[in-house]
């Protein structure tokens, strides 16, 4: 038992990584920063027999369940794996982005630009208007809740003859072309780029805020409220920043997913696509977002190149949450724990 | 860094190149390599399977039969099939999936207006022609514009026909339906038709099992006629729960062909007898006695509900190819303009891609099973 | 909003409202009980009712009852249905003690808060529910009517058949006996000692692991016949019906008081009520919004449930 902890510890990918990134000069930082971006745009092209996925096309697979699944992880991540919130009904900030242009741009004209910010903005309101009362509670209790609000937004949707009812809405625009770049329901490539900027902005956001003050919140919160609270820190206030901002996220997520299929149904905002993210942020690594980048990657692409994996996926993503719980609850690529471990003996610092 | 680990990280990064950069050239396909495929959109597994599985045999059969019979100048035609679980969350990744197939001419399906219609917005802008067997709901041609056909006449021809048969046998009607695309559609059909005499209405959802409300109210409207818009498993149980309440047990019970399947009679038992039937559909059983053996032969199954119809609009598409024509467009423009005949019929279809020869016969079960009875509409 | 035919059903309604709680009792109390053993929900107690439920399904398989044309005579349905009801319950209960070993030992022993969990109770559900949807074609199954539905007797609108009837009094009667467990056993007493203060219970000698092992099987068990009257009355099940009868089961354990056994039993009559009320009052298809809806309001507005417990002291 214990000989595959030591193996496991000493592959620790995130310090060697960080031994060379704190070594690396400036210029090799942003060579390596522009290198990475222009790999993740260049991907579309990128479709061959090794990386490719061979039941269902490349390109289509990178913007779902691929793209769309990291940024949610992204924003989920805020909520659950900095803030320490269980959040089982994400999937509802989801759907009201994609209702949201589903409505807005098929009956009344309105084009995609807008209805990402109006997408967020109307998540960011339900997050506040659930977040208030609900994040007074504590994790077991506000989890069956959001749950319970996912569950209602999906049924209300079901039943309004505004959202469509059962059969949803079709038809929805895509935004009108750009730089000569035609946004299409065949054609992924467009709109998975700008799933990507988005995602972008939205991961560039997070390192400025996680750095300052409302990460430290978030993370004193997470650790223990109680203490935070008591040592000044505006608990209330913080966590209804994560949620209402990880709503934010899944919103403006949301309006480019109705955007790109054209078709929504109320079938496809299940509680099951809460809780696929909510996997990806656990076997991520809760908390670190390169982490939940790497772990929702990997977990949306592994079911669509191997084959057997992808009819039993769920039944796997049940197991993996049981197993990883277990033997590794903080994820495949933890956080890095900011503690300072003194040494017993010679009372020197050793960093961990 | 030793020179070990730096030269394996070297080694790494190329091969990682190489598998990134370098193999994409050889990678990518220009036309269909292959035989040309025809596609089959429905539900095989899931709730609505046995209807999709008998659609897909009577759609591989015909293929199978053209197969063996075609001279040698004639392409050969492959099955492929995709299973959207009937339900319209699966449609849009097939879909995009099977127009990225370059090798497929054309789709037989789908099953359910639902699944249909959500894939269709992906087949009209790839020009793929689509025929469906069974899909009855009359906005799926403005969904799927010139691409879009069916070889059954849609539910603004099937609800007159239900709302004759209700007011047939009754004078209070009530009418319930699941809130699918297709259920909630003839609903509003229907609802429309038996207006003076409507007493009452109700909605569930897919996946009810719990009638008792709706049988309250239906006890409380007084009504003697219950006409019900969905699905088999819904019907069947909703149609058990009448049965057992005593002021409901009476009522007639009408449906239409989203019911009419042998897995209504296998799940209502004995309830399901003397329920009121429709669908535009024939029996392959009835129309083709030396088809169904072979069909019988080949697959170990009697024919079902829609059988005949899959295999007729496959039959299409295989004249089509007969013809000469093996891609989207030229099949397209084949399936616009010219008629097939087809098993019990000749097909043509309209601008709309709908059906020029309408026809809606009724059924009823009888001893467990399932009898035609007559022909209500046919135009 | 139709409130005429409330008024005209009312007795009717009635009637299925108790009838339905009754099921929802059975199941509310494995989430009240090893919520206040553990203070954890056990996400993945619907499943352990889907198991049972495919157990009698399958046990009418087995005793070729499928497609049965006539009922069964009065006094073979009642071996039958009583060898189902067991069955049902052994099987329940045992897959709720596995489930206890493998998804949540380890975590209790690590002393691990409780958003793990959580999660991983999650990911069992998730794997059950997945597991049976693979194996069962994702299809409805039926169960055969293996006793009459014609009423006994009837109170203006309400009609007693005897699955009504049998469901109430065994019902009645598997809460009754889990009194006197809770109350004389000595487990029983174990499971009180947990929920009040672990430590303690420690301390004074209670083997914790058996007793919580015990909770897991009695909320199981309960499950498990749950699931058989659930078959009676219903006449179907599919591999998710576990989850909306969680739900209603798990929100009518909050409206009573979580980790309170009275009020998970007082919470289910009055779900259960208020869900055939609003079902023909606001239309069938809103009644599940009224389930979360009622969820949702009580753990905001009063998270302790009617019975105002406070949350850390659990009245067993």
């Amino acid at each position: 038992m214990s000989s595959y902890k030591t193996v496991l510890s000493k592959i620790n990918l995130r310090d060697s990584f960080g031994a060379w990134w704190e070594n690396a000069t400036k210029r090799q930082r942003i060579i390596f920063r522009v290198a990475l971006i222009g790999l993740f745009y260049a991907l579309p092209f990128l479709d061959n027999p090794i990386i490719g996925t061979p039941e269902t096309n490349f390109q289509s697979v990178l913007f779902y369940p691929l793209a769309v699944f990291v940024v949610m992880a992204v924003g989920l991540n805020i909520v659950v794996g900095k803030s320490g919130i269980l959040d089982l009904g994400y999937v509802a900030f989801f759907a009201i982005g994609a209702y949201t242009h589903a409505v807005l741009g098929t009956f009344y004209g309105v084009n995609l630009w807008i209805n990402i910010i109006l997408g967020a903005a109307f998540a960011m309101v339900a997050g506040v208007i659930l977040g208030l009362p609900a994040l007074r509670l504590r994790g077991d209790y506000l989890a069956i809740i959001t749950l319970g609000f996912g569950e209602i937004v999906r049924i209300v949707a079901l039943n309004l003859e505004f959202t469509g009812g059962a059969a949803g809405i079709q038809g929805i625009p895509a935004p009108p072309n750009i730089f000569n770049v035609t946004f299409d329901v065949l054609d992924p490539k467009p709109h998975y780029w700008l799933m990507l900027t988005f995602t972008m902005l939205v991961v560039w956001m997070y390192m400025r805020l996680g750095k300052r003050r409302p990460g430290r919140a978030w993370e004193a919160i997470r650790e223990d409220e109680d203490v935070a609270e008591f040592m000044g820190v505006e608990t209330t206030k913080y966590k209804l920043w994560a949620f209402v901002l990880g709503g934010a996220i899944g919103g403006g997520a949301g309006a480019i997913y109705a955007s790109q299929v054209a078709s929504i149904l109320p079938d496809y905002f299940t509680l099951n696509v809460s809780i696929l993210v909510l996997a990806c942020v656990v076997f991520g690594g809760m908390g670190n977002i390169w982490g939940v980048i790497a772990g929702a990657a990997l977990l949306q692409y592994l079911p669509e190149k191997l084959r057997f994996l992808s009819e039993t996926r769920i039944l796997i993503f049940g197991l993996l949450m049981v197993v990883m719980m277990n033997i590794r609850p903080d994820g495949l690529f933890p956080r890095k724990k900011r503690e300072k471990v003194y040494d017993k003996v010679t009372g020197q610092e050793i960093s961990r | 860094m030793s020179l070990v680990k730096r030269s394996i990280g070297v080694a790494a990064s190329v091969a990682v190149a190489f598998a990134t950069f370098v193999a994409p050239a050889q990678a990518a396909p220009a036309g269909c390599n292959g035989n040309i495929k025809l596609v089959f959109q429905g539900g095989l597994t899931g709730g609505a399977a046995q209807t999709g599985i008998g659609e897909y045999n009577g759609f591989r059969l015909a293929i199978l039969q053209y197969n063996e019979k075609k001279t040698a100048s004639q392409p050969k035609v492959e099955v492929a099939s995709i299973d959207t679980q009937a339900s319209g969350s699966q449609s849009p990744a097939l879909a995009l999936k099977t127009v990225n197939d370059r090798c497929v001419v054309g789709v037989v399906g789908g099953m359910y207006s639902g699944e249909t219609a959500a894939a269709l917005p992906y087949y009209l802008k790839a020009g793929l022609p689509v025929i469906s067997p069974s899909a009855t709901n009359p906005t799926l041609p403005s969904v799927g514009g010139d691409v879009f056909h069916r070889v059954v006449a849609n539910d603004l021809v099937q609800g007159p026909a239900m709302s004759k048969i209700a007011k047939r046998e009754g004078k209070r009607i009530f009418v319930v339906d699941d809130q699918t695309t297709y259920g909630k559609g003839l609903a509003d059909i229907i609802k429309k038709d038996v207006k003076a005499t409507l007493v009452g209405k109700d909605s569930v959802t897919e996946g009810t099992t719990n009638f008792s409300s709706v049988v309250a109210k239906v006890k409380k409207a007084k009504a003697d006629v219950v006409v019900y818009a969905g699905y088999y498993p819904e019907a069947s149980k909703f149609i058990k729960q009448l049965r057992n309440n005593a002021a409901t047990k009476n009522v007639k019970f009408v449906s239409g062909d989203g019911v009419l399947d042998e897995e209504y009679i296998l799940l209502a038992g004995k309830y399901a007898n003397n329920t009121y039937l429709t669908a535009p559909a024939y029996f392959l059983g009835a129309a083709d006695k030396a088809l169904t053996a072979t069909y019988k032969k080949e697959y170990g199954v009697n024919p079902r509900i829609y059988t005949l119809e899959a295999y007729n609009a496959t039959l299409f598409f295989l004249e089509a190819i007969k013809a000469g024509n093996t891609d989207k467009p030229s099949i397209l423009k084949f399936i616009n303009t010219k008629s097939v005949k087809g098993i019990g019929t000749t097909m043509k279809f309209d601008k709309a891609g709908e059906p020029s020869k309408k026809f809606i016969n009724e059924f009823t079960v009888k001893n467990g099973k399932i009898a035609y009875v007559r022909n209500l509409i046919n135009r | 909003m139709d409130f005429s035919i409330l008024w005209s059903e009312f007795f009717g309604l009635t009637l299925d409202g108790i009838v339905v709680g009754a099921i929802y009792a059975l199941v509310s109390l494995g989430y009240t009980l090893v919520y206040g053993v553990l203070r954890l929900i056990n996400f993945a107690h619907s499943e352990i009712f889907m198991i049972g439920t495919f157990t009698s399904l399958g046990l009418s398989i087995v005793f070729g009852y499928t497609g049965l044309e006539e009922p069964l005579g009065i006094v073979l349905f009642f071996f039958v249905f009583l060898v189902m009801a067991l069955a049902s319950g052994i099987a329940s209960g045992m897959s709720a003690v596995l489930l206890e070993f493998v998804a949540y030992r380890r975590l209790r022993r690590r002393g691990a808060n409780c958003l793990s969990s959580l999660i991983s109770a999650i990911g069992a559900s998730f794997f059950l529910v997945e597991l049976f949807r693979l194996t069962t074609e994702s299809k409805d199954w039926d169960f055969p009517r293996m006793l009459s539905k014609d009423p006994v007797f009837s109170i203006s609108t309400a009609y007693f058949t005897l699955d009504k009837i049998i469901i109430l009094l065994g019902a009645f009667g598997l809460m009754f006996g889990l009194d006197r467990i809770i109350n004389t056993t000595r487990l029983g007493r174990g499971i009180r000692a947990v929920s009040q203060d672990e430590k303690t219970a420690i301390l004074m000698g209670v083997n914790v692991d058996r007793v919580i092992s015990f909770t897991f099987l009695l909320g199981g068990v309960l499950a498990g016949f749950a699931s058989t009257f659930y078959m009676l009355f219903y006449e179907s099940t599919k591999f998710n019906v576990g989850f909306l009868l969680g739900i209603s089961a798990f929100t009518a354990a909050v409206l009573g008081g979580i980790g309170n056994i009275r009020g998970a039993l007082v919470g289910s009559f009055v779900l259960g009520l208020l869900q055939q009320y609003s079902s023909v009052v606001l239309g069938y298809n809103w009644r599940d919004v009224v389930t979360f809806v009622i969820l949702v309001f009580v753990l905001l507005f009063k998270p302790t449930g009617l019975f105002g417990e406070a949350i850390q002291r659990a009245r067993v």
